[in-house]
């Protein structure tokens, strides 16, 4: 980090670095040097704008590089005070720095620019665990504050508990979680507990949301709803190119949760059983059994975990009916098809797009409060981790 | 397979409660300037959202020759040029477009209708639109009620057990109150109500709907959103261009029957009415009727005490030299066609009895800005001793609809010095500082409304008539009495003398915008 001392330069995004005791005021000093410097030499007047609080914190230096781009991006949808937090070498000399710098933009040509703030505070040894209580001092008053934790969730780390305790949300993204299927296990328990009072909210969830809406979709026509009371079969299948390493399959696991607790499908004896690469879910509903089959296939898009296609089967006296969803070679598309007997079959290609990491964080910075359907779709979780 | 009755457990928590049921959209002038300028890039942009059930088709009607894949071809070209969301996706748009059709037929011939049921057959078959339509009348209002009478005596009007039929009917409803009831009878004949949905496309934006939120979802306004509090309103509606080419369709309208009578009266009502007991078609609109109800009627005579008019001369535009209204192109030389008006309102009841409404709107103004400004009483009691040369502003609430949406309160605070001296200044919140995306464009929000069966946001026919029995008056005076010195007012100025001189005769002037 080159850090700056002009103006010009902090509101352009390059850091300043500030003493940890005196952020606020170099915050307020900084804000009046841009307007008054904006006043003499007759540039566009700067505006300070502040939606929510944004905590981020790396446990570890790693995939920090790009957190400036990632804020200023963020900024652009969601003007913010973001308050990023790395955690250096644990067992080295304490130490804890800051810098402050500032995110503009221009929303019309002839306006003023808007301006989020940004604070990195970088810490080693012992001062580590005095993040949560600076950051604490720098929270924006009155307004959300929402925490991104990049790594594993660390319910024993005093540091996690701290930071959840002073949030609204906590967003995690179990796909990046090193042991992604038990640490999901970890959060479901954790959030159906409801030992903390954060809303949790997971990316892997985030991905979820357009194969949720189009398997809704199919049953919104009244002549297709009563076929959801006889689904007997799901098929989901999940990217997983590489045959030895262990697949991911957070996000197969949360649409066969997803639909089980929508549908009040309970877990049958055997509920979860892993088999080899393959994962089957056994449930029932009113003497019905459903069983769930998590398939991991290669595929030549996207990353490994996102679902590939997502197949709901009726088979029965009456007849059968399919209803599929299906990504497309175009990867930002995917197909729908209903076939069955009786049903003069229903294909079409829509837009799938799932968006960057980035893009599903912005998504998430919408929302507020608790995420009813998430956190019902993981009782399921927890209940088939337990048995 | 039996339909089913029960919610759709899957929609719990997703953006929308239910998508529309597969339906096929007809809209009649389909190769006209609304249907690729608006029509079609909202539908496209609801298909990209994944808003449109499968199944879903388009019928463009018009005499236009052209097969469907002209039409498809026709309006892939209007989606890169005038969507939001351009250029086209190409996976996406292909599957949109294999549901666009195109029937070149002449609305004014019976078999027009047969030919069209069949092709509605073809596709309720082929593509399980069983059997729901939207008409969709972009074509101009002289054809209303032609289009609306063959559709009846087709059969194509009723819904039915197999599915619904609902009507869209764009702007302008009537052109006075008579014409409007005779519409609407028309329609009647033809339609039930809850079939009719009349679009003023200004509801849809989405400021517009804020302005309902802002009053409703926010406890501290409504205690002081009333005569106790409120000395007068003045919504404005500016625009800095002259009529550009469509002068002898102005020539037909005036800035009346093109932005009072239906948009403004409807910003009026939203900042009039009272809380509705729900949130629901009826609750909302039967409140905004009642607001349009207690207006005190203009009568004919009366008309100098509430409405001026104006004119454009010549004069000055963006830095331009810009051409007299009589000047323009389908403009009679001697045109005493309104290009600006003010009226002033007043609803007689307990909220606002003594506060007007100001309705002021026109063409080549120097600014185009459209805001509805919520003017305070001054404080009660006079405590500090103004210097005479600047004496103290009242409190002003200003809800910016376009452009710079936002929301700005003016208040008097003190001037940094050792004498006291209180100037104005403004808090200001605008959208874009705290939301950064894009907001859809109406028409999308209003198709898919529509598409749902939800009329929240569209006019009902006792709204229509109301407004119009309120406006006629002023049209049937203005067409009696001969114009004031036409052109009143230089293009690029703000007002005709005769406007400033009405509301200073009520001891107020016009907000500086
Ligand atoms: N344009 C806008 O932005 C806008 C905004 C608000 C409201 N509106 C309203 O929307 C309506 C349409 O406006 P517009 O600007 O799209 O008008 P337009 O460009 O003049 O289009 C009129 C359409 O009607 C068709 N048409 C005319 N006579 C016909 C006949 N005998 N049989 C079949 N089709 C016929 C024309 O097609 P053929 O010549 O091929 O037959 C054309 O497609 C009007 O009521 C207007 O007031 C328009």
């Amino acid at each position: 980090m080159e850090p700056t001392n002009d103006v010009q330069s902090v509101i352009k995004g390059k850091p300043k670095a500030v003493n940890v005791s005196s952020i606020e005021r170099e915050l307020t000093e900084l804000w009046r040097a841009a307007a008054e410097a904006a006043e003499e030499k007759s540039q566009p007047a700067v505006m300070r704008a502040c939606a929510l609080n944004l905590l981020v914190y790396f446990p570890n230096d790693l995939g920090a590089e790009n957190v400036d781009d990632w804020i200023a991006q963020l900024m652009e949808q969601h003007p913010l005070r973001a308050i990023v937090m790395m955690a250096g070498d644990p067992s080295g000399e304490s130490s804890l720095a800051a810098w402050i710098s500032a995110h503009c933009r221009r929303p019309t040509a002839e306006g003023k620019q808007i301006c989020s703030e940004q604070i990195m505070l970088q810490a080693t040894g012992d001062a580590i665990h005095e993040l949560p209580s600076t950051a604490v001092s720098l929270l924006a008053p009155d307004l959300p504050v929402i925490l991104w934790w990049r790594g594993d969730p660390a319910f024993e780390s005093e540091i996690f508990a701290k930071l959840i305790e002073m949030s609204d949300r906590v967003l995690l993204d179990s796909y990046g979680f090193r042991n992604p299927e038990a640490e999901l296990f970890q959060v479901a328990k954790r959030v159906k507990d409801r030992s903390v009072p954060a809303a949790f909210s997971d990316l892997s969830w985030t991905r979820l949301t357009p194969w949720r809406e189009l398997t809704a979709q199919f049953f919104d026509a009244p002549n297709f709803r009563s076929s959801l009371a006889r689904i007997n079969q799901v098929i989901v299948e999940y990217k997983a190119d590489d045959p030895v390493s262990p697949p991911n399959p957070v996000a197969a696991i949360l649409i066969a949760a997803w639909l089980a607790s929508r549908l009040h499908w309970k877990p049958a004896p055997q509920a979860y059983r892993v088999m080899g690469r393959h994962r089957v879910l056994n449930l029932s509903e009113s003497g019905r059994r459903i069983i769930v089959e998590l398939r991991a296939v290669p595929s030549p898009d996207g990353v490994a975990g996102d679902l590939v296609s997502l197949k709901l089967m009726e088979e029965g006296e009456t007849g059968t009916a399919q209803f599929s969803i299906s990504k497309t070679k175009d990867p930002r598309c995917a197909e729908t098809c209903i076939t069955g007997t009786g049903i003069n079959p229903i294909q079409r290609t829509v837009r799938m797009e799932v968006g960057s990491e980035l893009a599903l964080v912005g998504k998430e910075l919408e929302i507020l409060g608790h995420d009813a359907t998430y956190e019902e779709a993981l009782e399921i979780v927890d209940w088939v981790a337990r048995l | 397979m039996e339909a089913s009755t029960f919610e759709n457990p899957l929609r719990r928590g997703l953006r929308l409660e239910r998508t529309p049921e597969p339906c096929t959209v007809v809209i009649f002038g389909s190769s006209g300037d609304l249907t690729k300028r608006k029509l079609i890039p909202a539908l496209y942009n609801l298909a990209l959202e994944r808003l449109l059930p499968s199944g879903f088709s388009v019928i463009g009607f018009a005499r236009t020759e052209m097969s469907h894949e002209a039409f498809r071809q026709k309006m892939r070209e209007a989606v890169d040029t005038f969507s939001r969301t351009r250029p086209v996706q190409a996976a996406a748009w292909e599957s949109f477009a294999q549901g666009l059709y195109y029937l070149p037929a002449d609305f004014r011939a019976p078999e027009s209708y047969s030919k069209l049921r069949d092709l509605l057959a073809a596709l309720d078959r082929d593509r399980g639109a069983c059997c729901n339509r939207v008409f969709y009348l972009a074509v101009p209002p002289s054809a209303y009620m032609e289009i609306i009478r063959r559709l009846g005596s087709a059969g194509l009007a009723q819904s039915g057990a197999h599915g619904w039929t609902r009507i869209i009917i764009e702007k302008p409803f009537g052109r006075d109150l008579e014409t409007a009831r005779e519409l609407n009878r028309e329609v009647s004949q033809v339609f039930r109500e809850d079939q009719v949905y009349r679009i003023d496309h200004y509801v849809g934006k989405e400021t517009v709907q804020n302005i309902f939120v802002f009053r409703f979802a926010n406890g501290i306004f409504e205690p002081i959103w009333n005569r106790g509090y409120i000395d007068h309103v003045q919504i404005t509606a500016a625009e800095n261009l002259g009529v550009e080419g469509r002068g002898a369709y102005y020539e037909e309208a005036g800035v009346i029957r093109d932005m009072i009578q239906n948009h403004m009266l409807q910003l009026l009502c939203l900042v009039a009415m009272e809380a509705p007991s729900a949130f629901d078609a009826d609750a909302v609109r039967d409140e905004k009727v009642k607001v349009l109800r207690t207006i005190r009627p203009i009568a004919p005579d009366d008309v100098d005490r509430y409405a001026v008019r104006g004119q454009y001369g010549k004069g000055w535009l963006a830095g331009e030299p810009a051409l007299g209204y009589r000047l323009e192109k389908g403009v009679k030389p001697d045109s005493t066609t309104e290009t600006y008006a003010v009226v002033k309102l007043l609803i007689d009841n307990w909220r606002w009895a003594d506060v007007p409404f100001y309705l002021r709107s026109g063409k080549a103004l120097p600014k185009r800005v459209t805001e509805i400004a919520i003017q305070f009483k001054p404080a009660p009691h006079r405590l500090f001793r103004q210097a005479a040369s600047d004496p103290l502003e009242p409190n002003v609430l200003a809800l910016r609809i376009q452009p710079d949406e936002g929301i700005s309160l003016t208040f008097g605070t003190k001037l940094p010095s050792p004498i006291l001296r209180i100037r104005p200044v403004n808090m200001d919140f605008r959208y874009w500082t705290s939301f950064g995306s894009e907001p859809p464009e109406a028409y999308e929000r209003l198709l898919l409304d529509g598409l749902l069966g939800d009329s929240t946001l569209f006019a009902r026919r006792d709204w229509v008539e109301t407004a119009w029995a309120l406006i006629t008056p002023i049209l049937e005076a203005w067409k009696r009495t001969s114009a004031p010195e036409f052109p009143n007012y230089e293009a690029g100025t703000w007002s005709p003398k005769q406007a400033d001189e009405f509301i200073e005769k009520d001891g107020r002037r016009w907000r500086r915008l």
